[in-house]
């Protein structure tokens, strides 16, 4: 007899092609192929992804349209009476709009963040569990005010941590008891990543990305903005311009949009530095794995990251890493596969940068390696039976 | 001779711009008998100090819900419609004035709505590259700009900025309309000096922010090291939130680099000179800041100041270009921090030359030649 699906509700902030969305998907592509899940999506906001959460089996609800008669008005409001009447508004209206989504055997918040909060607080819980899949680190959580955090973290059945790094910051700063906390690192598509990069060919992805034959390139993707901090990166350049000026290095930055704010202050660094003909930011890239195998290293400047995709996908490509040993890329990276500095030490970084630029056959060996890494341990296949045994856990009774 | 004066600002906030609009204005009206009627795009807490020269228009905060309210839909052109509404009454009774002084690359938008047949206009541009992106390019401000009898630039590098082509990225004024000026700067009240203790106190000043570069400061204060000298050193950030998450994400940098004991955000000040009187340095991070007005006030007060190209023209006027610091390099500007603290003298002689520097950009001083190239303009304005 096939067994009733479990209803699931996942509750996301958007579907653009950043972290926890693309964890999402990973999951949902999972799910449809090895359980019986009816997943219903819920997110603030939409993107790219909400074809493929549908392609995937899952209803997907975009609660902040944009295009309600009503929705313009906390914009309004905040201008005039403050952020807390405009929280107040926008309340309002989602649970308006989302009265009557039922939330099935589980709610699955996927992140913490303001509009996932506010996502849960619209949704009558109805009984359900509720597991939150935590994606940040103090960064990401100061976000949120830190009365509501506590509220959700003690009220959640179980958490899902991102990495060691999260765990740690919800059991030394927020107090959560350990034992209901599992982690479970991101997910990646290891076969998916190098298929991308293959359709592309390293000839066209370096083309688009401005390098020539002599180049070494440096690469880094997600959105150029104050955690992912691409002015450490090009501080590194600069060093590395000035110290080694033998080396012909590039930067490409995959992701974001080149006219928003971070994108017009990425290019503004540059210039300042003087490496405006260095630096090449590839904007509204649909999938950045493709453009991966044009690169010669891959560089996470990073304030924090919980426990960075765009690593797992640029080591999955084979590619050399060099990042800060901030939030949970230590647990991924070590000298084995690239190299790790003391967060934030430019001069550390454009040191670790320059090694590699100048040993092709090293750079070689530490991508092998990372990608050996992460198919072992990291691959969709190996990760999310792991994540959604808590989740099954909890909804037969056992958590 | 100008009698009226139809001034227009992006807003009344205590900075740069706003702050240099008043001075100006004060000086004309006390000192030339000059009325002044100022139209404000935004509020701030200056409003009051504009009252007291004359009638003010200010952006009434309905018209800002309204506006905010249409721009949510995404329609940004009905948006602009509801500002160009009020701004085109508001600015009706520049028929009446001498000449229109528009005080900010943001406050140029209300151009265009000016009444046919009026004044001639006259604009002091602030800003940079990157601000001037942000209000829309180059080839729109140039555009805005296209009809101005004068331009004022506070700096070399806006001056130069202002004549470049736009191809260049500049904004195409005719040389000859472009002059350069100090922004003038209210003397501070005498403050003093406190002696060498067993702590030095490095500030820096402005809103929280990217451009002000507050996490330059941060990474500054890292490089500096806890101690100098066997001194140990304090880093005080002066000045008020950008109304963004930028005081959030300054004070993440400050616990992810493990400096909470050390450096600071004070937030806004009304004694800001005391304050800087009692600074052992100013420190100047800005990623984009033509003449930062509190540089002048700190050397006036005694302190002195250093930091990065471009938001230190004031080093160049006191005789020091060398130790301007190009391309943002930490580095360097910890090593002048380090040896300006290891040596109180050298730091109090740089104080003298650009308190000597400021002194010719403060109010009494600059005002008058800056009016001069004012009146000059409306003459050859009137005589076509």
């Amino acid at each position: 007899m096939t067994p009733t699906p479990r209803q699931v509700l996942f509750l996301g902030h958007g579907a653009e092609r950043t972290g926890p969305p693309l964890h999402l998907a990973h999951l949902l592509g999972w799910l449809a192929r090895e359980r019986a899940v009816d997943a219903h999506v819920v997110v603030a906001r939409g993107g790219d992804l909400v074809d493929d959460y549908r392609r995937l089996g899952a209803q997907v609800t975009v609660a902040a349209r944009g295009r309600e008669p009503l929705d313009p008005l906390p914009a309004a409001i905040r201008r005039v009476a403050g952020p807390e009447s405009a929280r107040a508004a926008t309340s309002i209206l989602r649970r308006a709009r989302l009265v009557r989504t039922r939330p099935g055997d589980l709610i699955y918040l996927n992140a913490v963040s303001l509009p996932t909060l506010a996502l849960l607080d619209a949704i009558p819980r109805r009984g359900a569990r509720l597991l939150v899949h935590v994606h940040e680190l103090g960064i990401g959580l100061g976000s949120v005010p830190a009365d509501d955090l506590s509220r959700l973290l003690g009220t959640a059945d179980a958490l899902v941590a991102a990495s060691h790094a999260v765990a740690d910051e919800l059991e030394t700063v927020w107090s959560v008891d350990p034992r209901r906390l599992t982690v479970a690192h991101e997910l990646v598509d290891v076969g998916g990543v190098p298929r991308a990069a293959q359709a592309t060919g390293r000839a066209e992805a370096r083309r688009r990305l401005g390098a020539g034959p002599a180049t070494v390139l440096l690469g880094s993707v997600g959105l150029p903005d104050w955690r992912k901090a691409p002015e450490h990166l090009l501080g590194a350049l600069w060093r590395l311009r000035r110290d080694r000026p033998d080396l012909d290095l590039r930067v490409a930055w995959i992701g974001g949009d080149r006219r928003s704010v971070d994108g017009r202050r990425l290019a503004d660094e540059a210039r300042r530095l003087g490496l405006a003909d260095r630096v090449r930011h590839v904007d509204h890239v649909e999938d950045p794995a493709a453009l991966l195998g044009g690169l010669d290293v891959f560089v996470l400047p990073s304030r924090e990251d919980a426990f960075p995709l765009a690593v797992l996908e640029a080591a999955a490509a084979g590619l050399p890493v060099v990042s800060f040993a901030s939030g949970g890329v230590p647990e991924l990276v070590d000298s084995s596969l690239g190299r790790i500095v003391p967060y934030p030490d430019v001069v550390a970084l454009a040191a670790a940068i320059g090694e590699l630029a100048d040993d092709p056959a090293l750079r070689q060996q530490l991508g092998r390696a990372g990608a050996a890494r992460v198919a072992e341990r990291h691959d969709v296949a190996v990760g999310a039976p792991r994540t959604w045994a808590v989740a099954e856990s909890l909804m037969e009774g056992r958590a | 001779m100008i009698r009226t004066v139809l001034a227009v600002g992006h807003d009344a906030s205590r900075t740069g711009a706003p702050a240099t609009l008043l001075s100006l204005m004060g000086w004309a009206h006390a000192e030339r008998d000059v009325a002044i009627d100022t139209v404000l795009l935004g509020a701030g807490p200056l409003v009051e100090e504009f009252r007291k020269l004359g009638p003010v228009r200010a952006q009434p905060p309905a018209l800002t819900f309204l506006q905010s309210a249409v721009a949510a839909t995404g329609a940004g052109r009905p948006a602009a419609m509801v500002e160009a509404t009020w701004l085109r009454r508001a600015l009706r009774p520049a028929v009446e004035a001498d000449v229109v002084f528009v005080s900010s690359a943001a406050a140029l938008r209300a151009v265009p709505l000016l009444p046919r047949g009026g004044p001639p206009v006259v604009a002091h541009v602030h800003e940079m590259d990157g601000v001037l992106s942000a209000l829309g390019g180059v080839e729109h401000m140039s555009g805005l700009l296209l009809g101005a009898a004068l331009v004022l630039a506070p700096s070399p590098e806006v001056a130069e900025l202002c004549a470049r082509p736009v191809v260049e990225g500049g904004l195409a004024v005719p040389s000859g309309r472009i002059r350069h000026h100090p922004a003038p700067v209210t003397p501070p009240a005498r403050h003093p000096r406190p002696p060498v203790d067993d702590a030095a106190l490095v500030v820096g000043c402005g809103r929280v922010g990217w451009r002000k570069g507050t996490d330059l400061f941060v990474a500054l204060a890292d490089a500096v090291g806890p101690t100098v000298g066997g001194r140990a050193v304090h880093w005080h950030w002066i000045g008020g939130d950008s109304g963004d998450r930028s005081r959030a994400d300054v004070l993440d940098e400050i616990r992810l680099r493990g400096l909470e004991g050390r450096v600071r955000l004070d937030g806004e000040s009304e004694d800001a000179p005391a304050r800087l009187a009692a600074a052992d340095l100013l420190v100047i991070t800005s990623r984009e800041d033509p003449y930062p007005l509190v540089a002048a006030e700190a050397a006036l007060t005694g302190t002195p100041v250093v930091g990065f190209r471009p938001g230190t023209t004031l080093l160049t006027e006191a005789g020091h270009p060398e130790r301007r610091v190009d391309h943002l390099d930490i580095d360097a500007l910890a090593r002048q921090v380090v040896e300006l603290l290891q040596h109180p003298s050298r730091g109090r002689l740089l104080a003298s030359e650009q308190a000597r520097a400021a002194a010719t950009a403060t109010t009494p001083l600059v005002a008058p030649a800056i009016w001069a190239d004012i009146e000059t303009a409306v003459r050859q304005a009137a005589a076509g």
